[in-house]
């Protein structure tokens, strides 16, 4: 990668702008635990209003993603938690939470 | 007569108290039926699946389940010799902690072989297993002699059992005058906050635990003063719960591929069960309330446990 692309990539975080495999991921793991197809699942999506789906749902997603990513996430079905509300959200969470730790999650 | 709320309290009462029954020994033992290992890595040392009690969040999650230990004892206040019944009694953490810190006379009933046999073991390597005896069985299948019981505990257990009335009226007959009734366990509110049949609720009454029946706490009082007994205190426990389910999520996921090697996908199910549960109690949709009653006659009791200073409290 030229030193130009890896800064692009450091810009500021538009939503699922990061690594597009773990932005398919999480759209992917979002998509089956909300019964909906994967190119549905739009970065500008609400967890609240747009995936239709009650907090059952939230949990399997938040649960998926811990197990996925070996990672600690947030309840994304508590009101208290207003930093988290949409898919890119989501999606930019997870990718700060691996870059934080210096790596992707381990195998699937 | 109390109007069903959720989906699985309609079910049960479509059906004869037997084949009900029948329903909770298997339905509510398949849950307790993992290996015992598995909730070994989530709970505290003496495995008490019910909350603790915090006086501040930074606590750890045994000292809270010692403290209420302590204090089931306290209320409980069993002399030697005295008989005492554990409905559900899990793996033995009540009844193996007043076991050794009383004369009592212990017996156990749980729906769960591998919880008996977990418990009997905890009980002899602690040295107190002739005082101790736990039956494999049903309380409304257990015959109880009229007057022949000391104290009676239900710590998170009597939320698996739908005939509630029936089972009130057969421990106030089986206590003796001045016995008394221990219940720590899971309560609607009166008037309903958030939503009853919702899958979130589905999954953790039905999915992961086989049978709940959650009432409001003054049905219960309702149902225990009905059956000849005198309320004696009510704590809520609510906010001790948010931080206790906390506290067992934490130990999920610190140990989810242990968990997952002795039983795949368990991990998953009890993180997602368990944050329902905390995120219910957080917004109060769900409350968490000890109950202690007693039979009129036997020695006087006087006094009160005072709360907490208001700076401690969580």
């Amino acid at each position: 990668m030229k030193k130009s692309e890896a800064a692009l990539q450091k810009q500021p975080q538009v939503a699922g702008g990061g690594d597009p495999e773990i932005a398919r991921e999480v759209r992917t793991i979002i998509a089956e635990r909300c019964g909906m197809s994967v190119d549905a699942v739009t970065p500008d999506l609400s967890l609240e209003n747009g995936l239709g789906v009650d907090s059952l749902a939230l949990i399997e997603v938040n649960v998926a993603l811990e197990e996925r990513f070996q990672i600690v996430a947030p309840d994304f079905a508590a009101p208290e938690q207003a930093q988290i509300s949409t898919v890119g959200d989501v999606i930019a969470f997870v990718e700060a939470q691996l870059a934080a730790r210096g790596g992707r999650g381990g195998a699937p | 007569m109390i109007a069903p709320r959720t989906r699985a309290e309609r079910e049960a009462a479509s059906r004869t108290p037997e084949e009900q029954r029948e329903h909770e020994r298997r339905e509510v033992a398949a849950h307790y039926q993992n290996d015992p290992e598995i909730f070994s890595m989530v709970l505290d040392s003496r495995l008490a699946y019910a909350t603790g009690i915090f006086l501040d969040p930074g606590e750890s999650l045994e000292t809270a389940q010692e403290r209420k230990y302590d204090w089931v004892r306290r209320e409980l206040d069993i002399h030697p010799g005295e008989r005492v019944l554990d409905v559900g009694c899990g793996w033995g953490s009540n009844l193996i902690y007043l076991a050794e810190h009383t004369g009592g006379s212990f017996q156990g009933v749980t729906l769960s072989d591998k919880q008996r046999q977990e418990a009997l073991g905890r009980a002899d390597r602690v040295g107190v297993a002739s005082r101790v005896r736990i039956d494999l069985a049903h309380i409304e299948d257990v015959d109880l002699e009229p007057e022949s019981l000391d104290a009676v505990l239900f710590v998170g257990s009597i939320v698996h059992m739908h005939n509630r009335e029936r089972i009130h009226k057969k421990i106030a007959a089986a206590l003796r005058p001045g016995g008394r009734l221990l219940i720590s366990d899971c309560y609607f509110p009166a008037r309903a906050r958030g939503d009853r049949e919702s899958a979130a609720t589905q999954y953790i009454f039905v999915q992961a635990l086989g049978y709940c029946r959650l009432i409001s706490l003054a049905e219960e009082l309702g149902m225990i003063e009905q059956a000849g007994l005198d309320v004696r205190r009510v704590e809520d426990l609510t906010s001790s719960y948010v931080h206790t389910v906390a506290r067992w999520i934490d130990n999920v996921r610190s140990n989810r591929a242990r968990i997952d090697a002795r039983a795949p996908g368990f991990s998953r199910l009890l993180q997602t069960y368990m944050t329902v549960g905390r995120l219910s109690f957080a917004r109060r949709t769900a409350l968490e309330y000890m109950i202690v009653a007693t039979k009129a006659g036997g020695r006087e009791r006087l006094g009160v446990a005072p709360s907490p200073e208001p700076g401690r409290a969580p």
